[in-house]
């Protein structure tokens, strides 16, 4: 007998479900291992919808480029890529960034640096957060199972549009290889797009206002100064309203806290099941990586004594965690594994 | 088949060079376990050749909870279908592996624990060297009779070939002999 | 009859480029051609880095300033999304042939439905003169103070012998306005018919970065004009 309403799905699959039930209409990509699965499933709904729209580039600066024009005509448009695909990737984000552009990128790490392994890591945290020339006004979720890759990719279009910001869904190679059950529910609703240019039809040819100059240039130092606090406050201000995070067998009498994100936060949440919940070892995962869900954290670490951060890279979710304390004396117990996967066991073992 | 976690868990791995139907027995086999009511986690694990190369499938069935991590550091039932696939997966095995091997390509491992079959060999017996997978999956659901029923990986497998089986009904056949072959044998 | 085009935005005139250059008159043809087919509220105006990003503010038409050599795809995804727009990508030659000479490349094997302006002088005129893809031998350039390398690149020549049947190819000069007017119309007019991609190359002045004089800004661009000849290369529209 099948689950009620659950289906049985690969990550990759699971993406374009969301990305349909978000309302996207438009993919843009390149192929690049383990995110062509992503184009490929788009391309396959696309040949059978004409209301969709889709072109394959000829590059990864190419495809984020595609994707900003079609948002800026109201085009509710995303990609996906890994790796270097990634860096590449960070030329068109940087001015979807500065110009507050909706584009909604899902990120399949791989391992890096360089064309790495086309498998898995967690190595793309600083590239995808911080990536480009800028400071990193961008909102990351970081799904840790097949539920949450479908909620989150929902979830992106809809902060995408409802904030004007580049958002990212921060998966990788395992998770989009993947196969198995999750609920495919339809949201009740989705943020509307709204057109930049070309707005309107009938306006007057001499009336300035009419029209749209939008510029990612500045001659004067002081009007780039000002963009930029503009871009803060604005970060500043959404960012109560972004932040997500997660907690798992947390309370006043929980002594050592694992911080994990994405698919290692499941491993460490079964690490705390073989521990056992009694124990008193908790779990805080970061659902945003940006923006941190700092406050969160803060009001955990009441009565921690330690503290473990696992991550399949070197220390990328390390650095952000150590940010996110500044001035905490909680020892911090670091297990970075870049490029590879790490099983409950092995948390499990080394608490 | 116990698992560590007092019978909730059960890990399967199954290894082999790309062609040899590593993933295809995957998928059915996850597929069959979802449709049975489990939870079902499946993820495959390949080299960068797009033919050839050791392929891997880690599957894991669970009863009444979700499987949260899909990759796994013992595996409680591992197949070999190739020599150059047990080097990658030695990792894999502990104490209560039970180890299933293909003796068409692997010498002999001289362990009494493991079970040596040559499914190349009982395929072709069959006349039907293409259904060897559906032999080495029979097998496997011998060892899963408390996890899985027979029906239910006969109904994806019909549902998974239908366009085949349309034009060659032949093929049908020899399927449901190899599995059921695969399902009764005695090691 | 008018001396500027309705779409002329007359508060950021005097405009920012060069005495002298040729982007004005380019654009004046632009402007001449979109009041023409009174496109002016269906057109996106893609410009690039470079000396073209003066052109932010030029026009009463919706304009979006792009990172260098990407206006291609840009406009590109705005056509896709808005197949009534039109959408035109101005460019110079370094976005054009140098750091977007890919995207030009799939545009042109696609027979993507817009239309690219290159403003061509030969050199990247806003950071300082440096050697581009059109520069000439032995031409003085700040990236090549001892003249510029014995290589260069026709992009006209190479447009042509890749685009579709239906593309239109051009290349114009900013010392004929009237006939860039009437290429760039025509462009345009190729890409409402939905014919394909159509290319309008305009070799232009730089005296600033030819370091030239009136009369020598002239001899320069007739020098250009022998390897870069004038005309309509690809042209098979019976309309």
């Amino acid at each position: 007998m099948k689950k009620d309403k659950k289906s049985f799905l690969t990550g990759n699959e699971v993406v374009i479900k969301a990305a349909l039930a978000a309302g996207a209409d438009s993919f843009y990509g390149y192929p690049i291992t383990p995110a062509t699965e992503i184009m490929d499933g788009w391309a396959e709904v696309y040949s059978k919808n004409s209301k969709l729209n889709f072109l394959q580039a000829e590059d990864e600066m190419s495809a984020g480029f595609l994707m900003i024009g079609a948002a800026l005509t109201g085009k509710k448009a995303f990609t996906a890529t890994t790796g270097v695909g990634n860096v590449l990737m960070q030329d068109p984000l940087s001015m979807a960034e500065a110009m507050e552009l909706p584009t909604v990128a899902v990120i399949g790490q791989r391992g890096g640096p360089s064309t790495g392994s086309v498998i898995y890591s967690q190595q793309e945290v600083n590239l995808t957060c911080y990536g480009g020339n800028g400071e990193g006004y961008r909102v990351v979720y970081s799904p840790s199972n097949l539920q949450e890759l479908y909620d989150y990719t929902i979830k992106a279009f809809n902060t995408a549009w409802k904030y004007l910001i580049p958002t990212f869904v921060l998966t990788d190679g395992y998770l989009l290889k993947t196969r198995s059950e999750l609920n495919l529910y339809q949201p009740k609703a989705n943020v509307t797009s709204k057109p930049l240019i070309l707005k309107k039809a009938n306006r007057n040819p001499n009336k300035e206002s009419d029209y749209v100059n939008l510029v990612n240039t500045y001659a004067i130092e002081e009007e780039c100064y000002e963009a930029n606090i503009k871009l803060l406050n604005k970060f500043k201000k959404i960012s109560p309203e972004i932040e997500e995070s997660y907690s798992y067998n947390l309370n006043r009498q929980t002594k050592k806290l694992i911080i994990a994100h994405g698919l290692i936060a499941s491993a460490a949440e079964e690490a705390i099941n073989i521990i056992g919940k009694n124990k008193k070892v908790g779990l805080f995962v970061p659902k945003t990586l940006r923006p941190f869900p700092q406050k969160d954290l803060l009001k955990q670490l009441g009565k921690i004594k330690q503290i473990y951060i696992y991550e399949s890279a070197a220390n990328q979710l390390d650095r952000l965690v150590k940010e996110a304390i500044y001035g905490s004396r909680i020892p911090i117990k670091h297990f970075g594994y870049p490029a590879l996967g790490i099983e409950a066991e092995t948390i499990a073992k080394l608490i | 088949m116990n698992s560590k976690s007092k019978n909730e868990t059960i890990k399967i791995l199954i290894a082999g060079e790309g062609g040899q139907g590593v993933q295809a027995i995957g998928k059915i086999l996850s597929e069959t376990g979802f449709e049975a009511g489990l939870s079902v986690s499946f993820i495959p694990n390949y080299g960068v050749e797009q033919r050839g190369g050791v392929t891997i499938a880690f599957i894991q069935f669970r009863k009444n909870r979700e499987i949260i991590y899909p990759k796994f550091l013992e595996a409680d039932i591992i197949v070999w279908l190739s020599q150059r696939s047990i080097k990658r997966t030695e990792q894999y095995l502990y104490n209560k592996s039970l180890v299933i091997y293909n003796s068409k390509f692997i010498a002999n491992l001289k362990n009494p624990k493991y079970i040596r079959i040559n499914f190349d060999q009982l395929a072709n017996d069959i006349g039907s060297h293409r259904s060897t997978n559906m032999i080495v999956l029979g097998f496997l659901l011998q060892h899963l009779k408390t996890w899985i029923d027979i029906k239910y990986a006969k109904k994806i497998i019909n549902h998974k070939f239908a366009k085949y089986y349309k034009i060659n009904p032949n093929l049908k056949k020899q399927n449901d002999k190899a599995l059921d072959i695969g399902y009764n044998l005695k090691m | 009859m008018d001396s500027f085009p309705k779409s002329w935005r007359k508060s950021t005139k005097p405009h920012s480029f060069c005495p002298g250059c040729g982007h004005p008159i380019v654009l004046k043809a632009l402007g001449w051609a979109v009041e023409e087919l009174k496109i002016q509220n269906k057109t996106a105006f893609g410009i690039d880095i470079g000396c073209s990003l003066l052109a932010w503010d030029f026009f009463n038409l919706d304009t979006i300033q792009t990172h260098h050599g990407r206006t291609v795809p840009v406009i590109t995804g705005v056509k896709i999304s808005r197949p009534d727009a039109v959408a035109i990508a101005y460019v110079g030659d370094g976005g054009a042939y140098a750091i977007g000479s890919q995207h030009l490349l799939s545009s042109l094997y696609k027979n993507i439905n817009i239309t690219v302006i290159i403003v061509n002088n030969a050199n990247y005129g806003m950071t300082g003169g440096q050697e581009a893809p059109t520069t000439l031998p032995y031409q003085l350039t700040s990236s090549t103070p001892k003249g510029a390398d014995n290589y260069y690149l026709d992009g006209i020549k190479m447009a042509a012998s890749i685009a579709n049947k239906n593309a239109y190819v051009a290349r114009g000069c900013t010392d004929n306005p009237v006939q860039l007017k009437i290429f760039i119309r025509k462009a345009l007019q190729n890409q409402i018919q939905k014919r394909g991609l159509s290319i309008v190359e305009a070799l232009s002045y730089c005296p600033t970065n030819w370091k030239t004089d009136a009369k020598k800004t002239r001899a320069f661009i007739e020098n250009l004009k022998k390897i870069y000849p004038i005309g309509e290369f690809v042209n098979n529209n019976e309309k």
